[in-house]
C-alpha cells in the first residue's frame, strides 16, 4: 500500500525504499514515545517506597548529630562516613564527634600509621607515588584536623597525638613531618616553642615545608 | 538525492565519533582509552584551563617550572609543550610490535652523551598497577642508543591517527593506566568529581611531563636511587636535582592547594601530605667519596664496578643477592672515606631543563 502511494513519476526504486524506511523509522519512534507517555501516568514503585520511608524516619535537621557514649558507632571502609546507629535507626555523618570516639580515633590512627616495613611489600610500579596506606593515613589526619578545628576541647589530646606521631621512629617521614608541623602550630598558639633538635633533620625540614601553608 | 543521503549518513557517523570535551588543551588522546578515563581526563584539563591562580605563585614554583608567571594559560601551555599524545596502557610486547624504525642513522643531538641511569640496590617484588608513565623520553633514549629514529602510530579517532616520531624527549607520548583513576588515591572521597581529585591527577600529569625535558646527562630527568636512611632507600624513586619531576609535582600540588576554594580541612591535610611525600623524594645533598690513596678502596671499587656491570644480566634471587653485596661494598667504601675525612657533600642543583632535539611531524 505504501509503495502504491509512492507511485510518483520519476522516482526510482532506491529512492522509494529510502522514503519507506524513513516513514517506518518515524512510525517506530512515535510508537515508543506514546508507550513511554502512557507509562509515566502510573505511579512508580520507587515513588511509593520513598513516601513510605519518609513518613517513618525523622528529618536529619531535627536530630542532634553528636555521637554519645551509648550509641553504636562505626565508620565505613574508607572512613568517609561515621555512621551512628541509634534506637531510631541509622543516621548520617556527624559533624562533631563525641570525646570518647575522638580519643579512640586518635589511638587507632597512631597504631595504624604506616611503617617503613610496610614499604618493603610495595610492588615495582607502586614505589613512584605515595602508597595507598599513606593516602589512608592522610585521610585520618584530615579528619583529626577537622575535629580539632570544630572543637577546641580536643586540643590537648590532639597535641599528645601529634607528639607521639612525630616521635614514631618507624613511621613514614612525611607523616612524621606533618604531625610535627601540626604540633608546632598548636604549641605556638599556647606560646610554646617546640624543641626540634630531638627530631631527625628530614622530619624537621618537612615540617617547615608544611608550615609554609598559612592554613 | 543519492549524494545528499550519503553525505547525511557520513555526517551522522562522524558526529557519533566526535567526543564532546569542555577544553581547548592541545593534547591528543588515543581512541583506545576507555570513555570513562577519557571523560575524567577531559574534566581535569578543563579544570586546569579554568583555574584561577589568584594567590601569587611561589618563587620556587616559577624556578622549578621555568616560568615567569603561573596562570591557567602558562600552566596549560607548559603541559602542551611536553605532552603530545596520551595512550592507554599497553603491554611491553604490544608496544614493541607497534614501534617502527622511521629512519636509520638519524642525527641525534648530543650524540654519545647519555643520561646517568642509576641502578637500584633494591628491587620490589611484583609489578603493581600503572598510574602514568612518559614513554616519549624512554623511546627517544632507546632510539638514540640504537642510532635510529623510532615512531609510533596512535589512532585518535575515526579515520584519524597521529604518528609520534621520537626525535626529542618532547615527543611527549604518555601512557595512562587504571591507577591514575583509582578511587583509593582520591583526595576527596566524598565527591569523585571534586576539583581536588582533578588536582591530584594533574599533579601526576605535570610530574610525567617533566620527563619530556632535559638534554645530555640530564635527558629525561630520570629518577635517582634514594640514599641510605631514606624511606625508599635503594629504590629508583627519588630525584637528584631540585627541579625534577618530584619537585614539579610537589610545587603544582602546593599551588593547587593554595588556590583551592572547595578544599575542606580534610582534603587540605591530605594534599599537604601528598606535597610532603613528593618533596621528601628530592635529594638535596649527595655524599660522594673524594680520591683516596688506598689499596683497600681501589680493590673494593673494582669489585663494585664489576658487579654493577653484571647486574642487568641477573634476575630473581641472584639479583637480590648481588644488590645486597653492592650495597655492602658501597657502605664499606663510605665508612673508609668517612674515617679518612674524604667525604664530599655535593648539593643538588637546578638542572637546565631545555630539551634535546625538537618534535618533527
Amino acid at each position: 500500500m505504501l509503495m502504491r502511494h509512492l507511485k510518483v513519476e520519476g522516482l526510482n526504486k532506491k529512492t522509494k525504499i529510502t522514503i519507506a524506511l524513513i516513514f517506518l523509522t518515524t512510525a517506530f519512534f512515535a510508537v515508543v514515545f506514546l508507550l513511554n507517555k502512557s507509562k509515566s501516568n502510573l505511579p512508580s514503585a520507587k515513588t511509593n517506597l520513598d513516601s513510605i520511608q519518609t513518613s517513618s524516619s525523622k528529618k536529619p535537621e531535627n536530630v542532634d548529630h553528636t555521637i554519645k557514649a551509648d550509641m553504636h558507632v562505626h565508620s565505613d571502609k574508607d572512613h568517609t562516613h561515621v555512621i551512628k546507629v541509634t534506637k531510631d535507626g541509622v543516621q548520617n555523618q556527624s559533624e562533631i564527634w563525641e570525646t570518647t570516639f575522638f580519643n579512640n580515633y586518635l589511638d587507632e590512627t597512631l597504631s595504624s600509621l604506616p611503617t617503613l616495613k610496610d614499604l618493603e611489600n610495595l610492588k615495582d610500579k607502586d614505589v613512584h607515588h605515595d602508597p595507598e596506606f599513606v593516602m589512608e593515613a592522610g585521610l585520618r589526619l584530615g579528619k583529626i584536623k577537622k575535629q580539632v578545628k570544630l572543637n577546641k576541647d580536643f586540643a590537648p589530646k590532639a597535641i599528645e597525638f601529634y607528639t607521639n606521631c612525630a616521635n614514631k621512629e618507624e613511621s613514614f617521614t612525611p607523616i612524621r613531618g606533618l604531625c610535627l608541623a601540626n604540633l608546632m602550630i598548636m604549641k605556638k598558639e599556647e606560646g610554646v616553642e617546640v624543641d626540634t633538635s630531638k627530631f631527625p633533620k628530614a622530619v624537621v625540614d618537612l615540617a617547615k615545608k608544611a608550615m609554609e601553608f598559612t592554613f | 538525492m543519492k549524494t545528499k543521503i550519503t553525505a547525511a549518513i557520513i555526517g551522522l557517523i562522524l558526529a557519533g565519533s566526535v567526543q564532546a570535551k569542555d577544553h581547548n588543551v592541545d593534547i591528543k588522546f588515543s581512541k583506545g582509552i576507555s570513555k570513562k578515563f577519557r571523560k575524567a581526563m577531559d574534566r581535569d584539563l578543563s579544570v586546569l584551563e579554568r583555574i584561577d591562580f589568584k594567590k601569587e605563585a611561589d618563587q620556587e614554583t616559577l624556578k622549578v617550572l621555568g616560568l615567569d608567571s603561573l596562570n591557567a594559560d602558562s600552566a596549560t601551555k607548559w603541559l602542551e609543550d611536553r605532552v603530545q599524545v596520551v595512550i592507554e596502557e599497553l603491554s611491553s610486547r604490544k608496544l614493541e610490535k607497534s614501534i617502527k624504525i622511521e629512519e636509520r642513522y638519524f642525527s641525534f643531538e648530543n650524540a654519545g652523551v647519555n643520561p646517568n641511569i642509576e641502578i637500584p640496590t633494591s628491587t620490589p617484588s611484583g609489578k603493581g598497577v600503572t598510574v602514568m608513565s612518559n614513554l616519549g623520553a624512554a623511546l627517544y633514549f632507546a632510539g638514540k642508543s640504537a642510532g635510529s629514529l623510532f615512531s609510533f602510530k596512535v589512532k585518535t579517532g575515526f579515520m584519524k591517527s597521529e604518528t609520534v616520531k621520537f626525535s626529542s624527549p618532547r615527543a611527549g607520548l604518555i601512557m595512562i593506566g587504571p591507577g591514575h583513576f583509582m578511587e583509593r588515591f582520591d583526595y576527596d572521597k566524598n565527591d569523585r568529581k571534586a576539583e581536588a581529585n582533578s588536582y591530584n591527577r594533574l599533579a601526576t600529569f605535570f610530574h610525567e611531563a617533566r620527563h619530556s625535558d632535559g638534554a645530555g646527562k640530564d635527558l629525561g630527568f630520570f629518577h635517582a636511587v634514594c640514599p641510605d636512611g631514606h624511606d625508599f632507600q635503594g629504590l629508583n624513586a627519588c630525584d637528584r636535582n631540585l627541579n625534577g619531576p618530584y619537585a614539579v609535582g610537589a610545587q603544582m600540588i602546593k599551588e593547587f592547594l593554595k588556590n583551592c576554594d572547595n578544599c575542606d580541612d580534610e582534603v587540605q591535610e591530605r594534599m599537604k601530605l601528598a606535597y610532603l611525600g613528593s618533596t621528601n623524594r628530592i635529594i638535596k645533598v649527595t655524599k660522594t667519596v673524594a680520591e683516596i690513596d688506598s689499596f683497600e678502596v681501589s680493590m673494593l671499587q673494582t669489585t663494585l664496578d664489576m658487579k654493577e656491570i653484571l647486574l642487568p644480566l641477573l634476575s630473581g634471587a641472584e639479583l637480590e643477592a648481588a644488590q645486597k653485596e653492592i650495597a655492602e661494598i658501597k657502605a664499606q667504601i663510605l665508612a673508609i672515606a668517612e674515617r679518612e675525612g674524604k667525604i664530599i657533600e655535593v648539593p643538588s642543583k637546578y638542572v637546565d631543563a631545555s630539551p634535546e632535539g625538537r618534535r618533527i611531524e
